[in-house]
């Protein structure tokens, strides 16, 4: 430990960084999410309490099913890879294993350092691996990485970039000059600005990868897709999966976060 | 008489009652004793004074021989009335052998008695030593054996304590106070093998290097029989010195509360009849966020809860996580809507008697404590004590709590008796 000058120091310097602008959970270097605290770094976004709310809710519904024995998890676009963390540290030991994939070598660093820290021999296990979600082989990229046998996931969680550029512009400093803007920018090239390409994007890749047999499917048949959006996207992106789905999709339900927003989609394929 | 005054100071945390009347009475009885003026005068006088116990004791034994009878005459085997019964007949076991020995007890203390007029004076001595011991057996069963083996167990002996701290009159002396406090409570919880952990604790600007005024503490005290040990804290505290800020070496009187509720794990709580629906609370996150998600990074983790039936807030924003702060409001929510039930169910049990203890009114001033006069006085059983700082080092503390603690159960005995 510093001796106590140099905490005075610290101190200053902290406080000025905050009073820049800079982020809080960037200052002091983490973030609380859920019963984890997870460690932060510039650029990979911070974790949000709509994103805990939500992760939370589907922990519960995990713990009440009866699916299976272990229950294997994809979280793509991981960043700080909170999600997969807080789910394989919350559930029983041997009964949870979770994947979480990121385009950014920064963020799958930062969300390995994260795994190190949080978990130990024998508690469930999480892999994070890199991948781009509009690469075509994205799924291919995912299980050449993982030391295991290609096999489907049950349930795929996914808080994509969701903002469209003409909000992005409006974004306070404190996201905008901090935050990487891949994390946050929703619009791909060559698709309208709306800020829903990832979601259109992970509705081919469910759609192509899945046969009726499911040979090739990310998602195991009866499997949970859980995606995070933006104020006003629910019914868009309802709407996306609907259509993109069709009649693979057996359920569907709109969840609200704390502040009574509509904030996440889940989907049962 | 001797060990029965010894186990008066010599307390440990399990059921002890005894009634004080029998107390005084076992002292003169030993002064009787003593001037071998003791005849079987002696045995009927304790038999009039504890005769509401000694009733309920031989009611017991009654019914248990009932039971006794009906079990011999069964013959077969198995059913669920004889398995009630055996049962009954354990429980009602450990109270038959004291009343055969009190029995036996008195035979022999009668038995001795002429011996007390023999001419030879060894054996007169003899004699004298024997009644002395007797009627300690007797007292004791008396006072000691009978009330313990009839009074039920502690209904609350299960639940861990949630103590909330807050400044009364006094400004900032009133909010040292609560830190003092507070550390006695946590002196207290170490010698009684619990620990004390902080759920919030909020500090005056400025305080921690002013010696550390709080605006408000709340902790929590883990573990089987730390509800009944704190309990009796609940009220307001009266606190009488000379401050640290005082120039002209007045003395200040300032007050402070502390209430004192009953919690428990989760887990436990699926196995008692005490649950929150979560229907009827309604949390509030504070401060709305516009778009909120990845538009914005700014921290809010305040979040009020709200039990609709009863009106009952919470809010909690001590700690940067949400989820945190919710967990904990959750706890002192639940240990708020538990109390009130509690108090209720002994709201209605007090009205046969009015009690010295009353743990309901929040506002009554139960303690004071006089710095100048190195005295503190408890207000309900009138009992005063000197040398502070044993009392703020916990352990004389814990006299204060255990005469409370008796007094409690004398009147859950009267209670029980004038059934």
């Amino acid at each position: 430990m510093p001796p106590a000058k140099d905490y005075d120091a610290l101190l200053a310097s902290m406080v000025r960084r905050r009073a820049n602008g800079e982020p809080l959970a960037y200052v002091i270097g983490n973030q609380p999410f859920g019963s984890l605290s997870v460690k932060c770094r510039p650029p990979t976004l911070i974790p949000r309490p709509e994103t805990e709310h939500w992760t939370m809710k589907l922990l519960e519904i995990l713990h009440a099913s009866r699916w299976h024995s272990k229950t294997h998890v994809l979280d793509i676009c991981t960043g700080t890879g909170c999600i997969p963390l807080l789910l394989a540290k919350a559930s029983p030991n041997g009964h949870l294993n979770a994947v979480g994939v990121d385009i950014s070598a920064l963020a799958i660093n930062l969300a390995r350092e994260n795994v190190n820290d949080v978990l130990r021999d024998g508690h469930n296990s999480v892999s994070i691996v890199k991948g781009d979600l509009f690469s075509t082989s994205f799924a291919d990229d995912i299980y050449r990485q993982l030391s295991q046998p290609r096999a489907p996931f049950d349930v795929i969680t996914c808080n994509p970039p969701y903002i469209p550029q003409h909000e992005y512009d409006r974004l306070s400093p404190s996201v905008r000059d901090y935050e990487d803007p891949v994390a946050l920018l929703g619009d791909h090239a060559g698709q309208p600005s709306d800020g829903l390409s990832f979601y259109q994007r992970l509705v081919e890749i469910l759609h192509s990868t899945s046969s009726p047999l499911g040979k090739n499917s990310i998602l195991t048949e009866g499997g949970m897709l859980v995606v995070e959006h933006g104020d006003g996207q629910s019914q868009a992106v309802q709407e996306i999966f609907k259509t993109g789905f069709g009649r693979k999709l057996s359920r569907m339900e709109a969840w609200k976060d704390q502040w009574n927003k509509h904030r996440a989609v889940m989907a049962v394929l | 008489m001797l060990l029965c005054l010894a186990a008066i100071t010599r307390s440990s945390w399990t059921r002890r009652p005894f009634a004080t009347q029998l107390k005084r009475l076992a002292a003169t009885a030993a002064a009787k004793v003593q001037t071998q003026n003791a005849t079987s005068d002696l045995v009927d006088q304790l038999e009039r004074d504890a005769r509401r116990i000694l009733r309920v004791v031989e009611r017991r034994v009654e019914e248990r021989e009932k039971l006794l009878k009906e079990d011999m005459a069964e013959t077969a085997g198995g059913s669920s009335e004889q398995i009630r019964r055996a049962r009954a007949l354990k429980e009602s076991e450990a109270l038959q052998e004291a009343w055969t020995r009190y029995l036996d007890s008195k035979q022999s203390f009668r038995e001795v008695g002429p011996l007390l007029e023999d001419p030879d004076p060894e054996i007169r001595s003899m004699a004298v030593e024997e009644r002395t011991s007797l009627s300690s057996v007797l007292s004791d069963h008396l006072s000691h054996t009978f009330p313990s083996l009839l009074l039920p167990p502690s209904p609350t002996g299960h639940f861990s304590a949630l103590i909330e701290l807050k400044p009364g009159v006094g400004g900032d002396e009133s909010a040292l106070f609560v830190s003092t406090v507070l550390k006695m409570y946590d002196r207290l919880a170490t010698q009684n093998s619990y620990t004390m952990e902080t759920i919030s604790a909020s500090y005056l600007e400025g305080s921690k290097s002013s010696g550390g005024g709080m605006k408000e503490a709340i902790v929590e005290v883990k573990g089987e029989g730390a509800y009944d040990l704190f309990r009796w804290e609940s009220g307001v505290h009266r606190v009488q010195r000379v401050p640290a800020t005082e120039t002209q070496g007045r003395v200040h009187t300032s007050t402070i509360s502390v209430i004192v509720l009953p919690t428990s794990e989760a887990s436990q709580e699926s196995e008692s009849e005490f649950k929150v629906d979560e229907k009827d609370v309604k949390t509030e996150v504070m401060r709305s966020r516009g778009a909120g998600g990845q538009h914005v990074n700014k921290t809010e983790s305040a979040v009020r809860l709200t039990h609709i039936p009863t009106g009952i807030t919470v809010s909690m924003q001590d700690s940067r996580s949400q989820h945190s702060n919710r967990a904990k409001a959750w706890q002192i929510l639940r240990a708020r809507l538990l109390d009130r039930k509690l108090t209720e169910e002994m709201q209605k049990r007090r009205d046969v008697r009015q009690s010295i203890v009353r743990s309901s009114d929040r506002s009554e001033k139960i303690r004071t404590y006089n710095f100048p006069q190195d005295r503190v006085t408890d207000h309900r059983i009138g009992m005063t004590l000197s040398n502070l700082d044993a009392v703020f080092e916990g352990d004389h503390l814990r006299m204060v709590i255990d005469e409370l603690q008796r007094e409690h159960e004398e009147s859950t005995i009267e209670d029980m008796l004038s059934e």
